[in-house]
Protein backbone atom coordinates (compact mmCIF):
# COMPACT_ATOMS: atom_id res chain seq x y z
CA UNK A 1 0.00 0.00 0.00
CA UNK A 2 0.98 3.25 -0.86
CA UNK A 3 1.56 5.22 2.50
CA UNK A 4 1.17 8.48 1.06
CA UNK A 5 -2.69 7.84 -0.28
CA UNK A 6 -4.47 6.86 2.45
CA UNK A 7 -7.26 4.00 1.21
CA UNK A 8 -9.43 5.08 4.44
CA UNK A 9 -10.31 8.69 5.39
CA UNK A 10 -9.27 8.27 9.67
CA UNK A 11 -11.71 10.08 11.83
CA UNK A 12 -12.36 12.85 9.61
CA UNK A 13 -13.92 11.03 7.01
CA UNK A 14 -11.60 12.90 4.17
CA UNK A 15 -8.95 12.10 2.45
CA UNK A 16 -6.28 14.36 1.01
CA UNK A 17 -3.23 15.18 -0.96
CA UNK A 18 -0.86 16.67 1.07
CA UNK A 19 1.80 13.68 1.69
CA UNK A 20 2.41 13.20 -2.29
CA UNK A 21 2.18 17.34 -2.85
CA UNK A 22 5.07 17.56 -0.12
CA UNK A 23 6.99 14.72 -1.42
CA UNK A 24 6.97 15.87 -4.46
CA UNK A 25 8.16 19.34 -3.52
CA UNK A 26 10.55 17.96 -1.19
CA UNK A 27 9.48 19.85 1.52
CA UNK A 28 9.42 17.82 5.17
CA UNK A 29 6.50 18.06 7.82
CA UNK A 30 8.02 20.65 9.67
CA UNK A 31 8.24 23.25 6.78
CA UNK A 32 4.80 22.87 6.10
CA UNK A 33 3.92 22.92 9.33
CA UNK A 34 5.96 26.17 10.11
CA UNK A 35 4.63 27.87 6.60
CA UNK A 36 1.00 27.25 7.89
CA UNK A 37 1.86 28.23 11.63
CA UNK A 38 0.62 24.44 12.88
CA UNK A 39 2.19 22.04 14.93
CA UNK A 40 3.81 19.88 12.90
CA UNK A 41 2.32 17.10 14.55
CA UNK A 42 -1.14 18.35 12.92
CA UNK A 43 0.50 17.89 9.70
CA UNK A 44 0.87 14.52 10.65
CA UNK A 45 -2.99 13.69 11.30
CA UNK A 46 -4.19 15.99 8.45
CA UNK A 47 -2.13 13.73 6.14
CA UNK A 48 -3.46 10.51 7.83
CA UNK A 49 -6.88 11.81 7.26
CA UNK A 50 -7.13 11.68 11.52
CA UNK A 51 -8.42 15.58 11.75
CA UNK A 52 -10.64 18.02 9.24
CA UNK A 53 -9.16 21.12 8.95
CA UNK A 54 -10.61 24.28 9.94
CA UNK A 55 -11.54 26.41 6.45
CA UNK A 56 -8.78 29.03 6.45
CA UNK A 57 -6.16 26.16 7.38
CA UNK A 58 -7.57 24.17 3.90
CA UNK A 59 -7.56 27.59 2.06
CA UNK A 60 -3.83 28.48 3.10
CA UNK A 61 -3.12 24.72 2.02
CA UNK A 62 -4.41 25.22 -1.16
CA UNK A 63 -2.79 28.68 -1.54
CA UNK A 64 0.42 27.41 -0.45
CA UNK A 65 0.86 24.19 -3.44
CA UNK A 66 -0.87 26.80 -5.27
CA UNK A 67 -3.74 24.20 -6.48
CA UNK A 68 -7.54 24.61 -5.97
CA UNK A 69 -8.56 22.96 -2.44
CA UNK A 70 -11.02 20.19 -4.16
CA UNK A 71 -7.46 19.25 -5.32
CA UNK A 72 -6.06 18.42 -2.21
CA UNK A 73 -9.11 17.24 -0.47
CA UNK A 74 -12.09 15.42 -1.12
CA UNK A 75 -14.77 13.24 0.77
CA UNK A 76 -14.02 10.29 -2.32
CA UNK A 77 -10.58 8.42 -2.64
CA UNK A 78 -8.30 10.18 -4.70
CA UNK A 79 -7.28 7.70 -8.04
CA UNK A 80 -3.89 7.28 -7.85
CA UNK A 81 -1.05 9.69 -10.30
CA UNK A 82 -0.41 6.85 -12.89
CA UNK A 83 -3.74 5.87 -13.01
CA UNK A 84 -5.12 9.18 -13.70
CA UNK A 85 -2.10 10.33 -16.04
CA UNK A 86 -1.83 6.81 -17.90
CA UNK A 87 -4.94 5.79 -17.59
CA UNK A 88 -3.00 2.55 -15.72
CA UNK A 89 -4.53 0.52 -13.18
CA UNK A 90 -2.32 -0.63 -9.94
CA UNK A 91 -0.76 -4.12 -10.56
CA UNK A 92 -2.30 -6.48 -7.67
CA UNK A 93 0.47 -7.34 -5.50
CA UNK A 94 -0.31 -10.97 -5.21
CA UNK A 95 -0.08 -11.12 -8.98
CA UNK A 96 3.40 -10.38 -9.21
CA UNK A 97 4.72 -12.55 -6.15
CA UNK B 1 0.94 19.71 22.62
CA UNK B 2 4.69 19.34 23.05
CA UNK B 3 6.24 15.54 23.38
CA UNK B 4 8.13 16.37 26.98
CA UNK B 5 7.50 18.84 30.17
CA UNK B 6 10.57 19.34 32.57
CA UNK B 7 8.58 18.97 36.06
CA UNK B 8 11.52 19.49 38.79
CA UNK B 9 14.24 19.64 36.24
CA UNK B 10 13.35 16.38 34.54
CA UNK B 11 12.54 15.75 31.42
CA UNK B 12 9.47 13.80 30.87
CA UNK B 13 8.71 12.24 27.77
CA UNK B 14 4.95 12.04 27.09
CA UNK B 15 4.67 11.11 22.74
CA UNK B 16 3.24 7.91 23.94
CA UNK B 17 -0.12 8.19 25.01
CA UNK B 18 0.44 4.35 27.03
CA UNK B 19 2.93 6.83 29.15
CA UNK B 20 0.64 9.55 29.35
CA UNK B 21 -2.24 7.58 30.99
CA UNK B 22 0.15 6.04 33.07
CA UNK B 23 1.68 9.50 34.11
CA UNK B 24 -1.93 10.75 34.65
CA UNK B 25 -2.93 7.78 36.77
CA UNK B 26 0.18 7.88 38.87
CA UNK B 27 -0.74 12.08 39.60
CA UNK B 28 -3.85 11.13 40.97
CA UNK B 29 -3.21 8.40 42.75
CA UNK B 30 -0.58 10.89 44.36
CA UNK B 31 -3.51 13.13 44.76
CA UNK B 32 -5.65 10.44 46.84
CA UNK B 33 -3.23 9.46 48.74
CA UNK B 34 -2.43 12.97 50.02
CA UNK B 35 -6.43 13.61 50.56
CA UNK B 36 -6.31 10.47 52.17
CA UNK B 37 -3.95 11.35 54.67
CA UNK B 38 -5.48 14.56 55.26
CA UNK B 39 -8.49 12.33 56.14
CA UNK B 40 -6.90 10.39 59.05
CA UNK B 41 -5.43 13.58 59.98
CA UNK B 42 -6.52 16.46 62.55
CA UNK B 43 -8.38 18.38 59.03
CA UNK B 44 -8.60 21.72 61.83
CA UNK B 45 -4.66 21.53 62.67
CA UNK B 46 -1.34 23.24 61.53
CA UNK B 47 -0.44 20.21 59.12
CA UNK B 48 -3.93 19.51 58.23
CA UNK B 49 -4.38 23.03 56.78
CA UNK B 50 -1.09 23.07 55.08
CA UNK B 51 -2.07 19.62 53.24
CA UNK B 52 -4.86 21.40 51.84
CA UNK B 53 -2.78 24.41 50.84
CA UNK B 54 -0.29 22.37 48.83
CA UNK B 55 -2.87 20.04 47.69
CA UNK B 56 -4.79 22.49 45.75
CA UNK B 57 -1.59 24.21 45.25
CA UNK B 58 0.12 21.40 43.05
CA UNK B 59 -2.92 20.83 41.55
CA UNK B 60 -3.41 23.87 40.33
CA UNK B 61 -0.08 24.06 39.46
CA UNK B 62 -0.20 20.89 37.60
CA UNK B 63 -3.66 21.13 36.53
CA UNK B 64 -3.97 25.31 35.50
CA UNK B 65 -7.55 24.62 35.39
CA UNK B 66 -7.97 26.57 32.20
CA UNK B 67 -7.87 24.73 29.06
CA UNK B 68 -4.25 25.77 28.06
CA UNK B 69 -2.94 26.09 31.36
CA UNK B 70 -1.00 24.28 34.09
CA UNK B 71 1.94 21.82 33.27
CA UNK B 72 0.68 20.49 29.97
CA UNK B 73 2.82 22.51 27.31
CA UNK B 74 0.93 23.98 24.50
CA UNK B 75 2.19 24.41 20.77
CA UNK B 76 3.52 28.37 21.13
CA UNK B 77 1.61 29.39 17.54
CA UNK B 78 -1.71 28.40 19.02
CA UNK B 79 -2.47 25.37 16.59
CA UNK B 80 -5.93 24.96 15.63
CA UNK B 81 -6.27 21.50 16.32
CA UNK B 82 -4.44 21.56 19.47
CA UNK B 83 -7.29 24.46 20.51
CA UNK B 84 -10.00 22.49 19.64
CA UNK B 85 -8.68 19.25 21.26
CA UNK B 86 -8.21 21.48 24.41
CA UNK B 87 -11.50 23.25 23.74
CA UNK B 88 -13.50 19.94 23.79
CA UNK B 89 -11.54 18.57 26.92
CA UNK B 90 -12.59 21.49 28.88
CA UNK B 91 -16.42 21.02 27.99
CA UNK B 92 -16.12 17.44 28.79
CA UNK B 93 -14.17 18.12 32.40
CA UNK B 94 -16.76 20.80 33.02
CA UNK B 95 -20.11 18.88 31.96
CA UNK B 96 -19.12 16.62 34.65
CA UNK B 97 -17.00 18.04 36.76
CA UNK B 98 -20.32 19.36 38.89
CA UNK B 99 -21.06 15.87 39.95
CA UNK B 100 -17.65 15.76 42.04
CA UNK B 101 -19.07 18.94 44.15
CA UNK B 102 -22.39 17.17 44.72
CA UNK B 103 -21.35 14.03 46.97
CA UNK B 104 -19.78 16.91 48.74
CA UNK B 105 -22.55 19.57 48.83
CA UNK B 106 -25.13 16.34 50.02
CA UNK B 107 -22.36 15.07 52.74
CA UNK B 108 -22.40 18.57 53.89
CA UNK B 109 -26.00 18.56 54.29
CA UNK B 110 -26.48 15.24 55.57
CA UNK B 111 -23.70 14.98 58.00
CA UNK B 112 -24.13 18.39 59.38
CA UNK B 113 -28.14 18.23 60.17
CA UNK B 114 -29.51 19.02 63.64
CA UNK B 115 -30.43 15.54 64.26
CA UNK B 116 -27.70 13.48 63.40
CA UNK B 117 -27.20 11.00 66.22
CA UNK B 118 -23.59 8.96 66.07
CA UNK B 119 -22.91 5.55 67.30
CA UNK B 120 -19.12 6.41 68.52
CA UNK B 121 -17.55 9.62 68.48
CA UNK B 122 -14.38 8.59 66.44
CA UNK B 123 -17.26 7.74 63.51
CA UNK B 124 -18.71 11.02 63.93
CA UNK B 125 -15.32 12.87 64.10
CA UNK B 126 -14.58 10.70 60.62
CA UNK B 127 -18.02 11.50 58.92
CA UNK B 128 -17.65 14.70 60.11
CA UNK B 129 -14.69 15.16 57.94
CA UNK B 130 -16.05 13.34 55.08
CA UNK B 131 -17.59 16.27 53.16
CA UNK B 132 -13.97 18.04 53.59
CA UNK B 133 -12.38 15.41 51.77
CA UNK B 134 -14.69 15.10 48.84
CA UNK B 135 -14.60 18.59 48.40
CA UNK B 136 -10.88 19.21 48.24
CA UNK B 137 -11.06 16.07 45.88
CA UNK B 138 -13.86 17.89 43.73
CA UNK B 139 -11.99 20.72 43.47
CA UNK B 140 -8.44 18.60 42.49
CA UNK B 141 -10.74 17.25 40.14
CA UNK B 142 -11.81 20.76 38.76
CA UNK B 143 -8.06 21.78 38.41
CA UNK B 144 -6.87 18.61 36.87
CA UNK B 145 -9.38 17.21 34.66
CA UNK B 146 -9.70 18.70 31.31
CA UNK B 147 -5.77 18.38 31.33
CA UNK B 148 -5.88 14.56 31.75
CA UNK B 149 -8.49 14.42 29.49
CA UNK B 150 -6.33 15.93 26.76
CA UNK B 151 -3.34 13.46 27.94
CA UNK B 152 -5.64 10.76 28.11
CA UNK B 153 -7.25 10.92 24.91
CA UNK B 154 -4.44 12.25 22.81
CA UNK B 155 -3.22 9.81 20.02
CA UNK B 156 0.77 8.59 19.86
CA UNK B 157 2.95 11.72 18.84
CA UNK B 158 5.63 11.76 16.30
CA UNK B 159 9.21 12.32 17.62
CA UNK B 160 9.74 15.96 18.38
CA UNK B 161 11.73 17.02 15.31
CA UNK B 162 13.37 20.22 16.84
CA UNK B 163 14.07 19.05 20.12
CA UNK B 164 15.58 15.70 18.58
CA UNK B 165 17.79 17.99 16.60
Amino acid sequence: MNPSVPSEPGESGLYNRIAVLRAERGISRQDLADAMDVNYQTIGFLERGDYSPSLKLALSLAEYFSLPVEAIFSRKPFQPLSQQVYGTKPSDPEKQS
Amino acid sequence: MKTAFIFLGIRINIASRARRRWLVALIFTAFAAMDLTWFWLDGKSFVGWLLIAALIALARFIGGRTYEGGLLPSYEGGDERERIRRYYASYLAYNYVDLAFLPAILAFFILHGPDIKYASPALHLLLERLPWGLLIAAVILFYTLPQAIVLCTEPDMEPDVKEAQ
